[in-house]
């Protein structure tokens, strides 16, 4: 056993390069999800009005706080979800941002009617036989989203849940305390083959939220699991309006990351969490997955392939390891190390996923300027309107006070009708850069959902390193016992019992170190699967979901944009007398405007 | 496509013409203000224009007219004509603005230029200005004959007359009011209610525009601000993009960085065309309201007089009937009042008639006035909304075009 090269065990792992192809990912011949790479455009310029966002994270606030869309969480129209990381969170038209009700059928530019009828004339339309529509009589408005797969159908669409209601529950905790606390509804209608229901609802608080998470960062090392919010000692207490609507929204965007994603979903634990009616703390498989996460904070030490009724044995063992690991750390110096290739390169994409993350809050930050600067002028154009309307009323005045029919009288009624109809025009425009502020901010969505992802993905990263970490310590330690061993076998044999004694339990030792060894080598093999497995699939999605993102955008901003120009030529073609009486226009002025 | 010139509202008022269309009479002249030319040094420098003049007026020796004129000339016209013209509401002058002229920019100039051509224009097509001699001489006096009005001009404001009128006319108001006060005169004249209503209405026009001038001024910039942002967000996203290597993403980003940047630029164009060009007639309906103000001042200053000259002679008949009552009066002393009160008596009818002229004018001019304006808002507006129509529909088009972009990446590039 080469202390040297204990990556040497890893040649079966893998046969393909996967970094190169992480690097210069081009996408097609991964098959990982659906065999559909290539992007997906919005199809029909109403499609981006419905899409709504996930309302923002609690914490960060990164895209504004008048953004909490997903207001009610109801059920929408039974539509085909993709499944990307971002889109998980949408279920089609969740939650329709209203238009305005004489918004102008905007004319829809070349580029999206020719995408229209791309997308229309594409063989993925059709509905696909297995798992895509929840409810059989949907309509198939799907979305273009690989429909044609069978096998390996990933997509969010199997597994839909929703949170609401949070209700406030009084309670007394483990000292006899009383204490309040918050519940929320889960429903889960799901047609994943082990998690068949029509539509189930627990209620769940947060510290079984919390539970789930350790449980999950302790079975899925490896695999980017979606941040959990903070916990939340005082706010919870307080029972602001907004905290809670904040925290139903990003407990739901939770629960949907893990129900859309490929592995995790297939988790014991979240079977239980779904779909096990009653307090999750009196139900015995759940008590068996919490005894796993051992109560206390580095948990992750532990068994992905011990069985998870390894108890207290393994906790000292966790406790053992965990202050050797760090010692290792402290101590061994790791240059004289020579890290593999596929090493070297997770360690850069790790690297890789820091620069994203920064570079991805620099956008999420600009988009946020913007949309407030959207807003602003919405609100600028509000008062303009207003300002408008009180003019158009004093000019009445004066005409009510010089009479229709005087000279005076008539200039007054004129300008007062050109007053109004500005007043008008300023008021449509005001709602079109309102509604388009939310909309662009709601477009830009996938940005902030990747922007929370990007610590979680290091995160995975770092578990493989620990993991390796583990295997140096480990295999450091047996070295010394191993030199321990022959030093004492190999000293002189005059029979002392002590002798033999220390002989026999550092054998014990070393053969409690190889085992251990060995499993944390699986682990790594294991670890280092997933997150190769991992990089990858967030590399698609983050292509898709980005094009897409600006698909979406680029649409959002024409349609408003286009939308300002016919309602600025209306107004335009008032002015000059034409056609269009403005509505709600005073009877008087009406007559006048009509002699050309 | 720029927003039109505010000097081709004023050729054409629009297709409001509900009563007898405004325009009718400006066809008479055709004047053109052109070709500042920098004269002089430093201090002494100024501007001088080539004034072009077209007309079929009758008065006008020649249909085609050559004169060079410098911003003095222009003030000259403009105070000659406010002095002889009382009760009509003269077109504005441009600001007479020291610092800048100093500086003499050529935005600066052209602004000038273009202002001073609407102002001249203007004149032209007053109904009652137009006939004027001064304007006769504005537009044709020759070097020698100019020089000479303008010298005599000079000498007259130099010696400061307005001023002290101004001031002696104040002083006698003053007086008036305090003198019926005291006696309690009951018949003071009053000013018609219509007129009160249109007077009360002009002064606080003034206000109600500022307030309209500076919002359009805030909504411009903020969507400048929109543009900066837009402009942000693009560079962020192209730095994400760069992240992807050779990849289909670095491709879409660079085009949403390209377009964003294109869309922005234009944006910020258009929106400070937009400023420039509609501040011009914003500034000048300003003004313009100033001089309606002076108007009414002298209406106010005539009604006045008029006032005054009857409560004088009021008061000169009292004491004519008291000394007829008083028995053993000197025959003289009587005669003697007799002739004040006949003097008081012409005196108050020279000032009943100066202030129904100038009253019977106003109304004239103040229809005249908002009948004008008024179509030349709608103008105004229709351009102000075509602009923004045009700015909006560009935009439009640059993102319709990014969606293509990043549709044909997407196509391509896989």
């Amino acid at each position: 056993m080469s202390a040297a090269d204990p990556l040497g065990l890893l040649g079966g792992g893998n046969t393909k390069d996967p970094l190169d192809e992480l690097d210069g990912l081009v996408g097609q011949s991964l098959n990982l999800f659906d065999g559909q790479s290539a992007v997906k455009f919005p199809e029909q310029p109403v499609d981006v009005f419905g899409t709504t966002a996930r309302a923002t994270v609690g914490n960060d606030n990164v895209i504004g706080h008048s953004m909490d869309l997903d207001l009610l969480g109801t059920p929408s129209i039974p539509q085909v979800a993709s499944g990307g990381l971002a889109r998980s969170n949408t279920y089609g038209q969740e939650a329709e941002i209203p238009l305005l009700n004489d918004e102008v059928q905007v004319g829809i530019t070349h580029a999206v009617e020719e995408v229209q009828a791309a997308s229309s004339s594409s063989p993925q339309n059709e509905p696909s036989p297995s798992g895509y529509h929840l409810v059989a009589d949907g309509p198939s408005t799907s979305t273009g989203e690989g429909g044609a797969n069978t096998g390996h159908a990933a997509d969010a669409a199997l597994i839909r849940v929703w949170i609401r209601e949070p209700e406030r529950m009084d309670g007394t905790n483990k000292l006899g305390m009383r204490t309040t606390y918050f519940t929320y509804l889960v429903r889960t209608e799901s047609q994943l083959p082990g998690l068949h229901t029509d539509g189930s609802e627990v209620r769940r608080r947060f510290s079984e939220f919390d539970a789930l998470h350790k449980i999950m960062k302790l079975q899925y090392r490896g695999y980017i699991i979606p941040p959990l919010p903070e916990k939340s000692f005082i706010e919870a207490k307080i029972a602001h309006e907004d905290f809670l609507r904040l925290r139903r929204a990003d407990l739901q965007a939770y629960l949907r990351g893990i129900a859309s994603h490929p592995a995790l979903r297939e988790s014991e634990a979240l079977k239980l969490f779904l779909l096990q009616p009653g307090e999750l703390q009196y139900n015995p498989a759940w008590i068996v997955l919490l005894h796993s996460i051992g109560g206390s904070t580095e948990s992750s030490e532990g068994g992905l392939l011990m069985s998870p009724g390894g108890g207290s044995a393994t906790s000292k063992a966790v406790a053992g390891l965990n202050s050797l690991v760090s010692w290792v750390r402290h101590n061994v110096t790791n240059s004289r190390r020579e890290l593999d290739e596929d090493e070297q390169q997770l360690r850069h994409a790790k690297d890789l996923m820091r620069d994203l993350e920064r570079l991805l809050q620099l956008c999420c930050e600009s988009a946020r300027v913007m949309c407030s600067h959207m807003d602003s002028l919405g609100s600028d154009l509000y008062e303009l309107g207003r300002n408008m309307g009180m003019l158009s009323k004093w000019e009445e005045t004066l005409r009510a006070h010089v009479g229709s029919y005087t000279e005076a009288g008539f200039s007054a009624s004129k300008r007062a009708a050109d007053c109004k109809q500005l007043s008008f025009a300023s008021a449509r425009q005001h709602g079109l850069w309102k509604t388009a502020s939310v909309k662009t901010a709601a477009s830009l969505v996938a940005l902030h959902d990747y922007y929370i992802i990007m610590p979680e993905a290091v995160a995975a990263l770092e578990e493989r390193e620990r993991c390796l970490d583990q295997i140096h310590a480990l295999e450091a330690e047996l070295t010394a016992k191993h030199t321990d061993l022959n030093k004492t076998n190999g000293a002189s044999k005059t029979g002392s019992s002590i002798r033999d004694q220390r002989a026999y339990t550092l054998t014990n030792t070393v053969d409690r170190l190889q085992q251990q060894l060995k499993v944390c080598r699986d682990n790594y093999v294991l670890i280092k699967k997933r997150n190769l497995e991992e990089l990858r699939r967030l590399h698609l999605t983050r292509e898709r979901d980005f094009h897409e993102m600006m698909g979406n955008f680029s649409a959002v901003l024409a349609q408003l944009m286009q939308a300002s120009a016919d309602m600025w030529r209306t107004t335009a073609r008032q002015f000059a007398g034409e056609a269009v009486t403005p509505p709600g226009d005073s009877a008087g002025v009406g007559e006048l405007q009509d002699d050309d | 496509m720029d927003p039109p010139p505010y000097e081709s509202v004023l050729q054409d008022h629009g297709s409001n013409n509900f009563f007898s269309p405004v325009t009718a009479v400006s066809k008479e002249f055709e004047i053109e203000v052109a070709d500042p030319v920098k004269q002089g040094e430093s201090v002494a420098a100024y501007v001088s224009y080539k004034v072009r003049t077209k007309t079929t007026h009758v008065k006008y020796h020649a249909p085609f007219n050559e004169v060079t004129r410098r911003f003095r000339d222009f003030a000259w016209l403009h105070d000659k004509l406010v002095e002889k013209n009382k009760g009509h509401i003269v077109p504005p002058l441009p600001e007479k603005s020291a610092v800048q002229k100093y500086q003499m920019a050529t935005d600066f100039i052209e602004q000038r230029r273009r202002a001073l051509q609407v102002f001249v224009n203007r004149v032209a097509s007053h109904p009652v200005l137009k006939d004027s001699s001064e304007l006769e001489t504005f537009l044709q006096a020759n070097e020698e004959h100019w020089m000479l009005e303008i010298a005599k001009w000079q000498a007259e404001t130099s010696a400061q007359h307005r001023p002290v009128s101004a001031a002696a006319q104040w002083f006698k108001n003053l007086q008036h009011s305090a003198q019926s006060l005291v006696s309690g005169r009951a018949d003071e004249m009053q000013e018609d209610a219509e007129y009160i209503k249109i007077r009360d209405y002009i002064n606080s026009l003034e206000g109600h525009l500022t307030e309209a001038h500076r919002q359009a001024g805030r909504l411009l910039r903020k969507e400048a601000d929109l543009g900066a942002a837009l402009t942000e967000f693009a560079s962020a996203a192209e730095l994400l993009g760069k992240q992807d290597n050779e990849g289909p993403m670095r491709v879409a980003f660079g085009c949403l960085y390209t377009r964003a940047n294109e869309v922005a630029a234009l944006s910020r164009m258009r929106s400070e065309a937009i400023a420039v060009e509609f501040a011009a007639p914003l500034k000048e309906f300003a003004r313009t309201i100033k001089s309606v103000q002076v108007a009414m001042a002298d209406r106010a200053s005539a009604l006045s007089a008029y006032s005054q000259a009857k409560s004088d002679l009021d008061s000169k008949k009292v004491r004519l009937a008291k000394f007829r009552g008083t028995p053993g009066l000197k025959e003289d002393k009587i005669a003697e009042t007799e002739r004040d009160v006949n003097e008081a008596d012409q005196r108050l009818r020279n000032a009943k008639l100066g202030y129904e002229t100038i009253r019977d004018t106003m109304r004239e001019e103040l229809n005249r006035f908002q009948k004008e304006r008024a179509a030349e808002m709608s103008a105004v507006l229709r351009d102000f909304a075509l602009a923004q129509a045009h700015s909006t529909a560009e935009q439009a088009k640059g993102w319709g075009e990014l969606l293509r972009d990043l549709q044909q990446a997407a196509v391509g590039g896989s």
